[in-house]
Order: C-alpha cells, then structure tokens, then sequence
C-alpha cells in the first residue's frame, strides 16, 4: 500500500505518513459510541496511513482521503468524520492525508446501495469507529509528547496543548473546549500563558472534580489526573467533564472587569494577562462547587504536592486540611502560623517566612526574568508560582495578607524551581514531576481563590458548598470575597534594576548549578550504543540534550586517530567525526548561499508539460530562477504550450534539464512556494561539500577543531551528513567512571 | 385516447434513458465505471484520454483479459454481466462492477464504440508469443 501511494502522491507525501495500527477501542471511546467495551474478537481489521499530526504534515482540505472496505474504494462519511475529528485535537488547521483499508466479512457489507456503488453499509459500524478513533489516539498520542523534544523552545507550550485537547477530545460533550480555547489564542495573544493556563485549568478542573465528589473515586481522580499530565494518557474522565461547561461561561464581562487593575508593571503585563485569563477560567467554571474546591485547596501552597499527595491517599485528613485552609484565608496572622506548622511537619522547604516575604516583590521578578532568560520548561512551574505572587500583590490590599501569600509564594518559587529543573534534566523521576504538578496547581489554586471574590459567583459559591455541610467555610468565604472587593486597587511593586541583576544571576548560575548537579546523578542521559542499528536513538538523545548554544561551550580535549576530535560537555565526553561534521557544514552553507550559475540556450526549448504543471511553474517562476532555471513566458500562447525553457543551470560539469524542471514542480505541488532544489542539485552540493570538507587523516591543531565543533552550532541538522554518515556521538560520561 | 391524468407505461427507451440517468450521475462515473471495469478485467495498464475534459471523448484503453467474441452481443445489454449470476452472488462479489448496468447506461446516454486489440508479438529469438489484448472504449455525445 505504501509503495502505491508513493507512486501516485510521491515520496514527499509518503514521509509525512504513518502507519496506522488496529487497537481495541478503550472502555471511554466505547461509551462514547454507545456500545459495551466487551469486545471478544473484532469483526474487522483496519489497515492504513495516516499524516502525522506534526504541524504543517496534515493537508489543508479533506482532498486525500480514501476509505476501502475489502479493497473497494467508497465514501464512509463518518468514518471520514471520525478521523478528522480526532485529527483535529491534535492538529487543527489541517486535515490528514489518510488511506484506510478495512477488511471485513463480506457478509457483513452491502455494496449494493447507490447506483454508484460508493456509498456501503457496515455491520457494526460503531464498533468501527470506536476502534478507528482508539487506533487514531493510541498512534498520535506518543507523538504528541514527543514533540516536546524535538522542540524545546516549544516544550513548555505544546505537550500542554496537547494534553488538554486530548482530554477534551476524550469526549464528546466537550466540543467547545478546542474552539474557544482557540479564541482565548487570539485574544489573549499569549501562548505560553494560555497553556499555562490550560495547564491549570486541566488540573484544577480535575482536582476540582475529584474533591467535589467526595469519595474513594475521587482520590482515584486526582490520581489518575496527574497520571494524564505525566503520561499524557486521555483517560480521565472526570477532567474533562468538569471542563465542558466551564467554557460557555460569560468570560467577556470578567476579562474586561479584571484586566484593569492588572496593567501595571511593563513585565508583569503579560503574566497579568496570563493570570486574569486564569481567573476567566476561574469564573467560567460556574460550577460554584469548582469554586468552592480552588479555594479549599488554594492556602495549601505552602506545603506543595506533599500536602496534596497526603490528601490523595488520606480523605479525612483532607477535609480538615480544607477547613484550616479556609481559616487561613480569612485570617492572614493565623494563616502564618499554619503555614509554618505545615512545612514542619511536612516538608523540607523551611524557609523563613518573614525574611522571605520582605525580598518577596524581588523574587518574583526575579522569576519572571530568569524565565525569560532560561526559556526551559522547568521554569514553567517557576513562573506559575511567580505570577501567584504578583497576583496576591494586586489583589490584596490588605498589606498583612498579601505578604504572608508572598511569603508563601516565595517558598514556592524555591521549591519550584528546585523541582522544576529536577523535573527537566531527568523526566523519569516521575515524583518530582508529581510534586512539581501539584505545586503549580497549588500555585493556580491560591490565586484562584484570591481571585474568586472577584466574581458575582461568590453568592452561588456558598450555596453548593452548603451541600457539603461545611458552614463554616461558607461564612469565611463570604469575608474574603469581601475583603477582595477592595483589592482592586493598584499595589506598587517595588523593582530595583540592581537587585533584579543580582537575582538573574544567582539563577543562572543555580540553573548551571543544577544541571550539573543532575549530569552527576547516576540517571545517565546518554544511553545509545555506537552502532548503526542504534542511530536514530543516539540521534534523539543528542538533539534532546544538546542545544546549539552547547556546541560553543564545549570543551576540546584532542583529535584521535586523525579523523576524531574529542570533545567534552561537563561530564560528558563525545566524539566527533571530523570529515562528516565539516561536510556538513559546507554542504549547508553551500546550500543557502549558492546561486547557480545558468547557461542561455541558443534556442529556447519547449517544454511540454500540463497546463497544471504550467501553471505551477508560472506561479513560482522565482524558485526556478533561484535554481538557474530561466523561463519566456507567452502568457497569450494556448495552455500547455506557454513556457519554454531559456537557460538550465550549468555547474561545472553537472547540467540539469527537463527531469530536474519536472522534479522542481512536483515538489511544488505539494509545499507551493517554498524554496526548494531538485535533488540532483543537493547531491551536487552534498559531493562538492565533501571534496572541500577536512579529510580523515588530516591533523588538525586546536583553533580548527574548535572551528569545526562551533560550526555544528550553525547548523539546521547537525547529527549527519548530507551522505548520511553520523557526525557525533557520545562516549562516555566522566562520572561513570570509578574513582 | 387516454386522458390527460390516466396512468400509463413509459415507453421502454424512455425508461432507459430515465434509468440510465441514475447509474452514470457524471462524466466522472462514466470514467469510474470504465476504469473499474478494466480493473475487473485484470488490467495492469490503464490509460484514460479525455477530450474537452470528456466533453467531446473520453477514451480508456486497458489491457485487461477482453471480450470474448461471443461476449460482443451481450456487451451493452442492460443487466447482463459476466460478474453476477444470481442474487446470492451478491454477497460474495469481489468485482467493482456486478450490476450490468455501466455500459448500457452509458450506451443510452452516449456514443460509444467498442474496440479491441489483440497484437501477438513474437518476442527476438524466444518461443515464447505473448498476447496482448487492448480493449478501447470510446464515449462520445450523442449528437456526433
């Protein structure tokens, strides 16, 4: 099937496939279909291709989808549906390309329906669907958390992305979720913070859900949240359900009502902006009982995941956690001591809160700035607890209070980032990812209760949780509500350039700090083998560990055997393949500043193509030019006979012609105005690059191997060459080593 | 004789035509059932010319198994097929086309002329003759 498709759409669109495997449909599809998840034997097999839901691999209309049933070709619109609905979640400008075979009893199809015999009716056509959308989920949900590597300037932003559509993908009901989560995108302007946002909104919705309900489920609920976040797994149900209706929530009058007051600072706008749009959340999510739980949980921060954990597994204890928690709130000298018998108890983190809640206005910038300038997604939780910080500030008025939340925000802000990078530099603890969660949910929670008064909600707020026979936490809510009502003014936050500096450093160099600390943990990062079978791995970890900026830090301690240069990236020592490394770099250099020398024809040749491929030609007559084609045009001339060919490119002793022209337009079908060159140009540039490139055997002094490895920091791909041949691989981590 | 409102039969060439209608909705059914039926055939090599974008012609040529000379009557016949025999067959078929409607449809609506091929080339210095038959079939209007 694949070559077929190769043959009829070529190999470009062929790479962006993949291979679609049957799965038993999970008990959450099948009820969403309507049917048992008792499934003994599938009546079916699915077989097919699909695009990645890569951005930019879909199509941008529903053009390329076929669906065979027992290898004849018909329109199974929902099917159809299915599919681009589940492809939706994951990529939602485009709709895939996809090839889909199923193969069936032929009893169980009729063909004979229409006279065109294209439409078919199926025996247990839900069934179908349910296992095409579990198929679909199981093949794009890896992937959709894989992109956090392959991108890590993005990785705070997408795999969030990701997960929460999943999980509203999960369910029908949730529909809206995706478009109007698409809206705040554009009002908002704010990726990073809408996902953050999201983030939140995924756990405290979830958290909220479990803890409204109460019982053993509940804990099962939180459980199983965290568990989606790490493993990204659509399973929990519960998320989603307490998402669906957050979203037809008034969120226009409480963006307008909240934004003032949060347009102060230059840099603080845009976690302002981050922070009402929490709030919007807050307050969309009408279900007072939500609301209720955000503040429940909110004074928690302090004491991070652990508090939570203990709560997980311990439901009593949670109840009385909330009611002191209340407490704190509404008084803020009391709220202290809490706080401090907490992290005894609890945790660690025992910073001293009156010292810390006077640097309190610092730190918090501090974060804001050493994300900036970190940019990593360990700072994600970092920034979350910091914008908590600003958030209490400006809404509080009450000085008291609004230290103390600082106070607590600051611990946090230690202990996230603490966690945080931990979290980063090696992503199988999965328990300081646990703890990391909860903190930024913690984080979430504290704001959204000092947020909540904000609302008109309050009123119905009190009203749900009299349900759940916890009077007492109604009235105090009802005085903080009120003491919110005040807040709304403006708090100046003390900034001092110098201070700021200061902190941006001790960051930074805590980052460095930590990275090392956790490149001498025993967890090694580098676990690929040096052989061919192990490439593609050895090439994942080196483009997931080392960023382009590394390769200028990188430490030469020889060449080895006149082809190698060794180097060393703290404790990690790499070889590098001289020849290949240098190829490369030429041949990229070769291929953005090359133009191509053109030879005129004595006579212009004609060209025969379609009038499809002329007018592909026509329109991006500009790429041709740049690839030393030249074209006369006639535009008055009859189709098909418009274009003939003027010059060919002429490079030494390469000469292009027609093949290369018909090469140039088909790939232009596909990705119509981008630059490309035909692939005979590449392997000219990829044979010049090598003759030019340092050989094997060629000893190099210091300045040249330092060239070389720099060089690789310039490069768009720099783990082979253009020939294939790997160009660096790790070694050996130092720390391994016996003393 | 009949009044304006009686009920009365179509004639057969009306309902031919009405039917035929149905089976070949566009110029692109007319082109499916063509290919489908040369797939049928076992076609490994399909070409399809268009003239006017079909308007004027559209031609598919194959080189499927063809049509047997005693085949030649039934060809165009409405219902009459080499795919189907019976109603039970139905749920067993594994052709495209198992109706024996296409070419009669699009006999009704259109000219078409049916033509075939068979070169027999006897291959440099090889005992072996392979055979090749080439069915054509040409749709034109009615009106040419």
């Amino acid at each position: 099937m694949k070559d077929n498709i190769t043959n009829i759409f070529g190999t470009k669109q062929t790479q962006s496939l993949l291979e679609l495997h049957q799965y038993q449909p999970g008990e959450d599809v099948c009820s969403e279909f309507a049917i048992s998840s008792q499934q003994d034997e599938m009546p079916f097999k699915i077989s097919g291709f699909v695009s990645s839901s890569d951005h930019g691999c879909g199509r941008s209309s529903t053009d390329r989808q076929f669906v065979l049933v027992n290898k004849r070709p018909c329109d199974l619109a929902k099917v159809i549906r299915v599919i681009n609905e589940v492809y939706h979640s994951y990529n939602k400008q485009q709709y895939p390309f996809v090839v889909l075979d199923i193969s069936t009893d032929r009893e169980a199809v009729d063909v004979n329906v229409t006279p065109d015999k294209r439409q078919i009716f199926l025996q247990s056509e839900k069934l179908l669907l349910a296992t095409v959308k579990a198929s679909l989920v199981k093949l794009f949900e890896p992937r959709s958390s894989m992109y956090q590597y392959n991108r890590p300037s993005l990785a705070s932003h997408t795999p969030i992305t990701k997960s929460s559509d999943t999980v509203s993908a999960g369910l029908s009901r949730v529909h809206v979720t995706p478009n109007s989560e698409g809206q705040m995108h554009s009002t908002q302007q704010q990726r990073l913070a809408s996902s953050l946002t999201r983030l939140k909104r995924n756990f405290s919705s979830a958290f909220a859900s479990q803890s409204s309900t109460g019982s053993p489920r509940a804990v099962d609920g939180k459980q199983r949240c965290l568990d989606t976040f790490i493993s990204r797994r659509p399973s929990s149900n519960e998320t989603s359900t307490d998402h669906g209706p957050c979203d037809d929530g008034d969120h226009g009058p409480c963006d307008d009502g909240d934004h003032g007051p949060c347009n102060q600072g230059d840099k603080l706008d845009e976690y302002n902006t981050l922070h009402s749009e929490e709030r919007i959340h807050s307050l969309e999510d009408k279900d007072a009982v939500i609301l209720v739980e955000y503040m429940d949980h909110g004074p928690l921060s302090t004491d991070q995941g652990e508090i939570m954990c203990e709560q997980v597994s311990i439901e009593s204890e949670q109840v009385n956690n909330l009611d002191c928690d209340v407490n704190i709130q509404s008084s803020p000298t009391q709220c202290h001591f809490q706080n401090d018998r907490r992290s005894n108890n609890s945790r660690t983190i025992q910073l001293d809160h009156a010292d810390v809640s006077m640097t309190q206005p610092d730190s918090s910038l501090y974060v804001i700035l050493s994300q900036h300038s970190l940019g990593k997604t360990a700072s994600q939780s970092i920034s979350e607890s910091s914008g908590i910080g600003e958030m209490s500030q400006m809404s509080d008025s009450d000085p008291n209070l609004e230290m103390v939340i600082c106070g607590k925000e600051s611990t946090d802000l230690e202990y996230a980032s603490g966690r945080g990078i931990s979290v980063e530099d090696c992503p199988k603890t999965c328990d300081g990812a646990q703890d990391g969660c909860c903190e930024g949910q913690d984080g979430g929670m504290t704001e959204v209760s000092s947020r909540s008064s904000c609302s008109a909600v309050p009123s119905r707020s009190i009203q749900r949780s009299a349900g759940k026979d916890m009077g007492e936490t109604q009235s105090i809510i009802q005085i903080v509500d009120e003491a919110e009502e005040v807040s709304r003014k403006q708090v100046l936050v003390p900034f001092s350039m110098k201070r700021l500096k200061e902190r941006l450093k001790y960051a930074t160099h805590r980052h460095v700090m930590d990275s090392l600390d956790s490149a001498a943990t025993p967890t090694r990062c580098f676990r690929a083998k040096i052989a061919p079978e192990e490439n593609s791995n050895a090439e994942e970890e080196l483009g997931k560990r080392i960023s382009k900026d590394m390769f200028a830090k990188m430490e030469i301690l020889g060449q080895f055997n006149l082809g190698f240069i060794i180097i060393r990236l703290h404790h990690d020592l790499f070889i590098i393949d001289q020849h290949a490394t240098d190829e490369k770099y030429n041949y990229e250099m070769l291929k953005q500043h090359t133009t191509i020398q053109s030879q005129t024809l004595i006579r212009p040749q004609r060209l025969e193509l379609t009038a499809v491929n002329e007018g592909i030609l026509m329109d991006n007559v500009d790429i041709f030019n740049r690839n030393g084609f030249e074209f006369v045009i006639d535009e008055n001339a009859a189709p098909t006979q418009r274009v003939s060919l003027q010059s060919i490119p002429v490079s030494r002793n390469w000469i292009f012609g027609k093949e290369d022209i018909e090469e140039l337009i088909f790939m232009l079908t596909d990705a119509p105005g981008v630059m490309c060159r035909p692939s005979r140009i590449c392997q000219m540039f990829a044979s010049r690059s090598c003759r030019k490139s340092v050989m094997i055997g060629t000893s190099l002094n210091a300045a040249e191997m330092k060239k070389i490895v720099c060089h690789m920091g310039q490069m768009e791909q720099p783990w082979n060459c253009p020939h294939g041949r790997p160009t660096m691989r790790h070694l050996i981590n130092l720390k391994m080593l016996p003393d | 004789m009949a009044s304006p409102g009686s009920i009365q039969a179509i004639d057969r060439g009306s309902v031919h035509r009405i039917c035929s209608g149905q089976v070949v909705l566009t110029l692109s059914t007319a082109v499916k059932e063509l290919v489908e039926n040369s797939l049928d055939a076992g076609a490994t090599n399909i070409e399809i010319r268009l003239k006017e974008y079909g308007r004027e012609l559209v031609e598919v040529i194959d080189n499927g198994s063809g049509v047997e000379e005693s085949n030649i009557e039934g060809l165009t016949l409405k219902h009459h097929t080499s795919k189907l025999r019976d109603f039970t067959d139905l749920s067993g078929v594994e052709t495209f086309g198992f109706r024996g409607e296409a070419l009669s449809s699009l006999c009704a609506l259109r000219f078409v002329r049916f033509s075939q091929y068979v070169y027999i080339f006897n291959r440099l210095n090889a005992n072996v003759f392979l055979m090749i038959v080439i069915c054509e079939i040409m749709i034109c209007p009615l009106s040419k």
